[in-house]
């Protein structure tokens, strides 16, 4: 009832709002109602989003949810405008929550908010299950006039007139709302422009996901001129420059004020330069340099920044006081021969220390290569991460053992890639692209295009190679679990783990290769086809100073500033000698898992292909209907049992295979503009192969089958940190619904 | 002998050069200036990096007949990106291509598509017109049904659009564009912006306001008096979008549009 009256007071304002407006003032508003159901076999049912990587948010495949969204503009003088927009909060707010009424369900005991529960549900008091009202921004435009001066917009909340590299567009999800104040203005009859903005810092985009004790100052300046001194020549310039500020904890004397420290600044620089001789051929060549330093101690000592990046260590960037650049260059050549061929081709060098706080997390794909897929953007043949441990993580409880996370289908389609190691998938669902982190590629992509009568053919060849191939991180000073660089969700796996740029050992190449093929017939009907190639290896730990062991000996490869001994047998211990009965009464004895005696035993050696096809058809005049397999086949060799995919995640290594038949309807139904469903069927097996070498030990108690989601007997192996690694043949089903439709008004 | 081979080969020769005449009487192609991708003259790109440089410029457009299926074909000064996703090879762009067959005044329409703020004079009202747009072609009949229904009749949407290169492609039914030679027709093209949330009374068209926005072009009047248009064909460009205000942002004298001819 609560949220009836604030609905009822709300529309009373507005009416207010035209009734007490001035009588030259425009004000009109508009708006959207967006509807959103999901089914899907994983049963998680605690989000109206299929996935989240925040602890204790909560994620689901399942319920139905409601979101009205009102969007209030004036004109309120001939210099004056406002926007402004609300929302109703959707994240939890399951139709059977009925507004939030009733007991909050799942909670700890006694509360009705518990906010690091994502089991916790119903209660009216947790605002991501109430519906109510969230003011998501308001903003002003001042167009003053001046010849100089074209507008200030105060409370600029999109950012997407910046340069993904440095400033991306935000996204508009949920929770992330921005605000910023930017001036525009020209010269030389808009041959010249330029941007000055102010952005007050998201609290989440600064180290550690935090803005420390003094957030509210924290801010970046940015600044963006852009000269377009004719049709075949342009360039525009960005600056910014982003600080965390600090109150220095020790001013004690608060007299005259108290002293600020800064616990990270990010400065980036660039420009993007684009020649454009004749409508067949253009040059674009982008170049950004940034310097952030990391003082999180406020001690104005950068270097013991580092430390304490475990391998399973998550942040916006590395530590310390880095500084890097990024580079692309891109050329187009435009159907040269008018015969409807083209070609683009692109260089890139992203430098392993390049960091912009404010780089594009999803909004924007910054490079030509469609890179990985998203099928597997996410360690694991199970397509999670630390699947190796089990547990229900932010599924239901109590309850039988399930997936935590976006499943085994994984998302649709290649990846877009951004500029960031702070990629975002927050919030999405199965039928959205993915994101990956791009830091640290370097490579180029040559991408052939033919468009003529009915055919639409494409290709595509990218090699890439990685700035962040070294040995041990780069400083022999350093361990597996201390370094500034944050290794997220860790390169292990088919797929390249969306926000994954760091590993302590890294030698690595991949090649991309696409053919794809549409045909158009006549009645509408269209088919389309592709086939992808990936092929992929890395090294890894390619010095022998680093192993672990020789000769049955634990290896020192070094001494750290303290002159204390150095060896990767800290991480990657000697197996223990076990003895396993099995259930049918025989026994075995050797060690746990395979002693690491071998360069080759953390090898990657990945063979991936993708073939599709699809068929589509504007069946009535207001539904489009299509229909598409893709089968996915990996053979990936990925570690042996002494690697263990860095004790923390399942190994993959092994024979994949992975179909996906996808329905997709969309209605048009004018006052309707999105409305559809997808629907999807994804199976699959995954036979292990991880070499030998140990003896296999078995799931053998109901605990066991439950934690480790694994049925009784099953053979495998428990790891370093007690994780378990089936070695038997698994095969996977995920079935999953979103319908949606969004009205506008 | 020989003297039959020869007159053979005059023949077929012969043959061959009506069968060129009459290919390229289906044929009708015109090129634009660059860099006029300013309307009127001082029309300004929105600030979004989705909108690229000369993402609006038209440089050229041909309009071949192949059969019982004429294509068309609109080149633009900057390769096409899909930055939106929209799946057919290109986003920002909306293209529209009236043509008169007829030359009569009284014939046709001429006043524009919603959301252009365009009129055409009267000997050279339109007959036709074909839009290619990224959006889907249902969505863009739903959009034509009930904001320019009394021209749906006249209005062509092929079945597929798409963007290769710097070219945005798109076919209809031949036998749907009326009976007449094609090389006596007029045409005028319309570079517009795909507009995917229009304003209740646009036809999918980014509005021009005075100031450039993220998603608006710039150099115009904030209201309807001024062309939603960044080029046409033609070289008196700037006199054919030329426009008159009044205070209250209505239209003194709207941009007049007349066709081009080979």
């Amino acid at each position: 009832m609560k949220h009836v009256n604030k609905l009822a007071l709300l529309v009373v304002a507005i009416v207010f709002l035209f009734m007490a407006g001035p009588a030259h003032a425009q004000i009109w508003f508009d708006g959207n109602i967006y509807m959103k159901m999901l089914w899907g076999t994983d049963r998680l049912g605690t989000a109206i989003y299929n996935y989240t990587a925040i602890p204790g948010e909560g994620l689901g495949d399942s319920g139905q949810g409601t979101q009205l969204e009102l969007f209030l503009n004036g004109k309120v003088g001939k210099k004056v405008q406002f926007k402004a927009s609300m929302q109703s909060r959707f994240y939890k707010n399951f139709w059977t929550n009925a507004g939030g009424y009733g007991a909050p369900q799942a909670c700890a005991n006694g509360a009705v908010f518990d906010p690091n529960n994502p089991n916790c549900l119903g209660s009216e008091l947790d605002p991501r299950s109430n519906q109510v009202m969230k003011l998501r921004n308001a903003s002003i435009i001042v167009t003053p006039g001046y010849k100089w001066l074209d507008k200030v917009w105060i409370g600029e909340n999109d950012l997407g007139g910046f340069d993904p590299f440095a400033i991306g567009k935000i996204r508009y999800i949920d929770r992330f709302n921005i605000s910023a104040v930017q001036a525009s203005g020209n010269a030389n009859h808009r041959k010249f422009s330029w941007d000055l903005i102010r952005i007050s810092n998201s609290t989440f985009l600064e180290p550690g996901f935090t803005g420390g004790q003094f957030q509210p100052s924290d801010g970046t300046w940015g600044f963006q001129p852009k000269l377009k001194v004719n049709p075949q020549f342009d360039i525009s310039g960005l600056l910014s420059y982003a600080k965390d500020v600090e109150v220095d904890p020790k001013d004690y004397f608060t007299d005259n004020g108290r002293d600020i420290k800064s616990r990270f600044t990010n400065f980036v620089g660039g420009f993007v330069a684009s020649v454009h001789p004749s409508p067949k051929f253009d040059v674009k060549g982008t170049l950004y340099y940034s310097d952030s330093k990391t003082d999180q101690n406020l001690n104005g000592n950068y270097d013991d920044e580092n430390f304490g990046f475990a391998i399973a260590s998550y942040d916006i960037g590395p530590h310390g006081k880095k500084n890097d650049e990024a580079f692309k260059l891109n050329a187009g050549i435009n159907d040269p021969w008018d015969n409807g061929l083209s070609f683009q081709v692109e260089y890139f060098n992203l430098g392993k220390d390049y960091m912009s706080m404010w780089a594009a997390r999803r909004e924007s794909d910054v490079l030509l290569t469609e890179g990985f897929d998203a099928a597997f953007n996410l360690p694991g043949p199970s397509n999670q991460a630390y699947g190796v441990f089990g547990g229900s993580g932010d599924a239901p409880e109590p309850g039988p053992p399930t997936r935590v996370n976006i499943g085994y289908g994984g998302w649709s389609g290649p990846t877009v890639q951004v500029p960031t190691l702070n990629a975002d998938m927050q919030f999405t669902d199965f039928d959205e692209p993915a994101a990956e982190s791009v830091i640290g590629w370097k490579g180029i992509t040559v991408k052939p295009i033919y468009g003529k009568g009915n055919w639409d053919v494409s290709g595509e060849t990218t090699w890439i190679s990685y700035n962040t191939n070294w040995q041990m991180w780069d400083d022999p000073t350093l361990t597996i679990t201390n370094s500034p660089y944050p290794a997220q969700d860790g390169d292990t796996g088919i797929g390249h783990n969306y926000r994954t740029a760091y590993s302590p050992f890294r030698d690595r190449k991949t090649f991309i290769g696409v053919a794809q093929a549409k045909y158009s017939f006549l009645s509408g009907l269209q088919v389309w086809g592709k086939y992808k190639h990936i092929g992929e290896t890395d090294n890894r730990m390619n010095e022998a100073r680093f192993l672990p062991y020789v000769n049955g000996q634990k290896n020192f490869y070094g001494t750290d500033a303290a002159g204390n001994p150095l060896s990767t047998a800290d991480f990657y211990g000697d197996p223990p000698v076990i003895t396993v009965t099995y259930l049918d009464g025989t026994t075995a004895t050797g060690t746990q898992w395979k002693p690491w005696d071998s360069l080759a035993d953390d090898d990657r050696d990945l063979k991936y292909n993708v073939m599709a096809f699809g068929v589509g058809k504007q069946l009535h005049p207001d539904f489009y209907g299509s229909v598409q397999y893709e089968y996915y086949n990996a053979n990936l060799f990925d570690g042996t049992t002494a690697f263990q995919a860095y004790n923390l995640h399942e190994m993959a290594g092994g024979i994949s295979h992975k179909n996906k038949l996808i329905g997709i309807g969309k209605f048009t139904i004018a006052g309707l503009p999105e409305a559809g469903f997808q629907i999807e069927h994804n199976w699959g097996s995954f036979d292990p192969d991880f070499g030998g070498g140990f003896v296999p030990q078995q799931i053998q108690t109901e605990d066991q089958a439950m934690n480790f989601h694994q049925p009784i007997g099953t053979l495998g192996f428990f790891n370093r940190f007690g994780g378990f690694n089936s070695i038997q043949k698994r095969t996977f089903s995920q079935s999953r619904l979103k319908v949606y439709l969004k009205v506008l008004f | 002998m020989k003297a039959r081979f020869l007159w053979i080969a005059v023949i077929l020769a012969f043959c061959g050069f009506l069968f060129a005449i009459a290919a390229q009487a289906q044929e009708v192609s015109f090129t634009d200036p660059q860099g006029d991708d300013n309307g009127p003259g001082n029309y300004t790109y929105p600030t979004d990096t989705a909108y690229l440089p000369g993402s609006f410029d038209l440089t050229g457009f041909k309009m071949k007949i192949s059969g019982d299926q004429t294509n068309f074909e609109v080149s633009v000064n900057s390769k096409l990106e899909d930055p939106w996703r929209m799946g057919v090879g290109f986003a920002v762009q909306m293209v529209f291509i009236f043509i008169d067959t007829d030359h009569k005044e009284g014939s046709g329409f001429t006043k524009g598509l919603p959301g252009t703020n365009v009129m055409f004079a009267p000997a050279d009202a339109w007959d036709r017109c074909i839009i290619l747009s990224p959006q889907s072609a249902a969505r863009v009949k739903t959009e034509v049904d009930s904001k320019a229904a009394d021209m749906a009749s006249a209005i062509l949407i092929p079945k597929s659009t798409r963007g290769s290169g710097n070219k945005i492609f798109g076919s209809v039914p031949t036998k749907d564009l009326g009976e007449g030679d094609p090389t006596t027709w007029g045409y005028q093209v319309i570079m517009q912006s795909n507009e995917g949330f229009p304003a209740s009374t646009d036809l999918l068209t980014r509005k021009v306001n005075e100031y450039e926005g993220q998603h608006r072009f710039g150099g115009g009047n904030d209201g309807d008096c001024d062309p939603h248009v960044m080029d046409i064909l033609g070289d008196d460009q700037k006199e054919q979008l030329a426009y008159e205000c009044n205070p209250d942002g209505t239209s003194k004298k709207m941009a007049t549009l007349h066709m081009v001819r080979k």
